[in-house]
């Protein structure tokens, strides 16, 4: 029974999370593709906060939100759910920003022809275009949701251990008193929940979504009977005109309230920062902790590049699967949203303590694994079932089989997914190792060198925590910015696959 | 009366900081009650002339008059017909012509009466519900000029719409397109094709303008006085063809000189 309220609590979170996910995405993303001014710096925003390591900054949204609601339930409660939001949105806002940069020139100019209005042309064209890349960015969003839903529902700030109602509380507590068929249940109640959405509705949205891809041909998928309930529902609460509204805003920033709200936020962002940097240095410094900044990020690092190439490595024969059939695609984005939804960092203490220090940087590495794979592994099959199936049979007709198929056809054809993949990887990774180096279980405490274990040994110096977490952004943010993104750029121009 | 008329438009778009002209000092009107064609070499700026006419494009020099009037943007009296085209993947035939009245905040009764109308006089009856994946080239290039014909307007535009057919389809249309227009069931006025077929050009049109390779300039125009329906073996028909072929030579040897 128990167990029963806690999912019905974490699934809550999940799904509003979800939905505040999918208004703000599609809100940005169409924002940020169609305003060529505001485009560059909205976009570099998005790659930050990308990078941004959630986990780490978890601790400061906490006190956020619970300064504001003082102390009240509810602030924990939003400040769950907006943990779990940083976990899903990024990733949709950057599918509707390039959807809508891809988005074929004939459709543009067919409503410039026909004289759509612009908001006519939003709830026509524009949303309807975003269907396969929501659909399938939902399957890392929802997934990746439930991988952080433990780490939201306990939130200790300070001295204090604040436990919402939840599975990750339920699962925590089972592991606590030693409860081994408790903790399983939990998992199971996870992946019945997983498994149940996949079936009634992500599944049959991800063979519709096949509909509204441009130039496909064959016969069109059925209409499914969720598209129908989903959308009664939505036209039942105005979500659609709601939307078109919001998106409307966001494309005309010019308007003066949007100009308004968004000075105003771009203002206290500011003074934020200014304050931050000020607070920042004004001493004492934490020179202890700041000494030991370089080396910890050095070694989490090799154990993020390890994770991040045997992620892609272990992605690849899968992907070459899904290119081979779209059904095959299909079952491989049902198995990795159910799988990558449970919460691994639940094994890990207990595997630890089994293990002993001695292997745990073995098992850190498998624990950045379960964090960063999901990514490389939905991100690179969406690429692969994009392919234009004539290269392909190109390939069939001239008979380029074996390593030469490999070499000249596959790899070019799927790298700026494969990038997409191992960058996104790369993130996961990162935000993963702040749980991997330090473990506590029953009363002995495990750790291993790193910038995670140096950021939990750091938490009593708020100061120390900040200046942690920021280098660890900037090293991401840095690398993303001069390798992934050019090498990405390079490959984009030179393995352009639609004309 | 000339229904559209372009004086002295220039068109010039900035690539990578490098100028390409396009339009050079086009002028050109479109008649009321003719068909005309526009042949041009692949790549000359044919589309660009329509995207301009229709509104699609308005950064241009010079002037576009619409009945005396600058041309409004966008110019709800005419409708285009697109080269790929240009059907949305995820609406059926029927609502593939809906959408584009309903843009035009005509009431739905008479949106699906009008959209069955069109449909019916192109020959895709009983396809109203079919997906356009589901359909030949001919068929969705018919869903195509429906759509563009059920908004009704004065001036239709063409942008190579038989080009990515097969060539028996496309003489099918092509045929059937000199029975619309000589039926006078339409309400249209004019028809504007651009096209590099020129047998095509000969075919369909009472004028013919010629353009150059890009910058397009015009090279000049022929008149076509023969009676529809044409025929392509006529001794008066490749006259004319032949004198459009020279024209478009003579184009391309004053450019290399
Ligand atoms: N938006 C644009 N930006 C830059 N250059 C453009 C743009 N649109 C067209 N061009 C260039 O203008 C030239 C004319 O293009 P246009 O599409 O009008 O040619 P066209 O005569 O219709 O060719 P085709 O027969 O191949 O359809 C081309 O060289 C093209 O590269
Ligand atoms: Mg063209």
């Amino acid at each position: 029974m128990q167990l029963v309220t806690a999912a019905f609590y974490s699934t809550y979170r999940v799904l509003a999370a979800y939905m505040l996910s999918l208004a703000f995405g599609i809100v940005y993303g169409v924002a940020a593709a169609r305003g060529p001014r505001r485009e560059k710096i909205m976009l570099a925003v998005l790659d930050v906060l990308q990078s941004v390591p959630i986990l780490g900054f978890f601790p400061v949204a906490v006190t956020m939100f619970v300064a504001l609601f003082r102390g009240a339930r509810a602030g924990y409660e939003l400040a769950a759910i907006f943990l779990i939001f940083t976990s899903q949105s990024w990733n949709i806002a950057f599918g509707v920003y390039e959807t809508i940069k891809t988005l074929p020139k004939d459709l543009k100019e067919l409503s410039l022809a026909f004289n759509f209005t612009p908001g006519f042309a939003i709830q026509r064209i524009y949303l309807p275009a975003m269907v396969p890349t929501i659909v399938f960015n939902s399957g890392v969003s929802m997934a990746n949701g439930w991988y952080f839903l433990m780490a939201s529902e306990i939130i200790s700030l300070g001295n204090r251990d604040v436990r919402l109602p939840g599975l990750g509380t339920t699962m925590m507590n089972y592991l606590s008193q030693g409860n081994t068929t408790g903790v399983l249940l939990s998992i199971g109640t996870i992946i019945l929940i997983n498994a149940l959405l996949q079936l009634v509705v992500f599944r049959p949205l991800v063979r519709w979504a096949e509909l509204f891809r441009y130039n496909a041909v064959g016969t069109a998928p059925e209409w499914p009977t969720v598209v129908d309930v989903l959308s009664a529902l939505g036209r039942a609460l105005r979500i659609d005109s709601a939307l078109v509204r919001l998106v409307s805003v966001g494309e005309r920033m010019s308007s003066r309230l949007a100009k308004f709200v968004l000075i105003t936020v771009s203002v206290l962002a500011a003074i934020a920062f200014v304050w931050l940097i000020v607070w920042l240095l004004t001493p004492p410094y934490p020179w202890d902790v700041l000494v030991q900044i370089p080396a910890a990020l050095v070694i989490t690092a090799m154990r993020v590049i390890a994770a991040v190439i045997i992620s892609v490595f272990i992605a690849l024969p899968f992907v070459i699967r899904s290119i081979k059939s779209v059904e095959t695609a299909q079952n491989i984005y049902t198995m990795a949203s159910v799988l990558g939804s449970v919460p691994a960092v639940i094994f890990y203490p207990p595997i630890v303590a089994l293990a002993g220090r001695e292997n745990m940087e073995l098992f850190s590495i498998l624990l950045l694994l379960t964090g960063s794979f999901w990514y490389a592994l939905f991100n690179m099959s969406k690429g692969a079932m994009l392919l234009p199936g004539s290269l392909t049979e190109m390939a069939k007709v001239f008979g380029i089989k074996g390593l030469m198929y490999y070499r000249s056809i596959l790899i070019p054809a799927i790298l700026p997914p494969l990038i997409t993949g191992a960058l996104t990887a790369w993130g996961g990774a990162w935000n993963a190792s702040i749980v991997a180096e330090h473990v506590e279980f029953g009363h002995s405490t495990f750790e291993i060198p790193g910038i995670g274990s140096l950021l939990v040994s750091s938490t009593a110096n708020s100061k120390a925590l900040i200046l942690v977490v920021l280098a660890m952004t900037a090293l991401i943010v840095a690398v993303n910015m001069l390798f992934w993104r050019p090498w990405y750029q390079r490959a984009a121009e030179k393995y352009n696959l639609t004309e | 009366m000339a229904l559209f008329e372009l004086r002295n438009v220039n068109l010039t778009f900035e690539e990578n900081r490098k100028k390409l002209s396009v339009l050079e000092d086009i002028s050109l009107t479109v008649d009321e009650g003719e068909f005309l064609c526009i042949v041009g070499p692949s790549g000359s700026g044919k589309s660009t002339i329509l995207r301009i006419l229709s509104g699609i494009l308005g950064n241009y020099s010079g002037e576009v008059l619409y009945k005396g009037q600058p041309n409004p943007r966008p110019n709800p009296n005419v409708s285009m017909v697109f080269q790929n085209f240009a059907l949305i993947p995820w609406l059926t035939v029927q609502e593939n012509i809906e959408i584009v009245l309903e843009a035009r905040e005509v009431p739905p009764r008479q949106r699906v009466r009008t959209a069955l109308k069109y449909i019916d006089l192109v020959g895709l009856d009983s396809f109203e519900d079919a997906y356009p994946r589901e359909l030949s080239g001919g068929m969705k290039q018919r869903v195509g000029i429906a759509r563009a014909l059920a908004v009704e307007p004065e001036v239709l535009l063409m942008d190579e719409p038989f080009s990515a057919l097969d060539i028996l389809t496309a003489a099918d249309l092509r045929e059937q397109m000199v029975d619309l227009w000589m039926s006078g069931k339409l309400p249209l006025k004019s028809v504007l094709m651009v096209t590099h077929n020129m047998e095509e050009a000969v075919f369909l049109a009472d004028r013919i303008v010629v353009l150059s390779a890009r910058p397009a300039r015009i090279i000049g125009e022929v008149k076509v006085p023969l009676p529809r329906p044409r025929d392509y073996r006529d001794k008066a028909f490749e006259e004319i063809l032949d004198h459009v072929y020279s024209m478009v030579l003579s184009g391309r040897l004053k450019k290399s000189r």
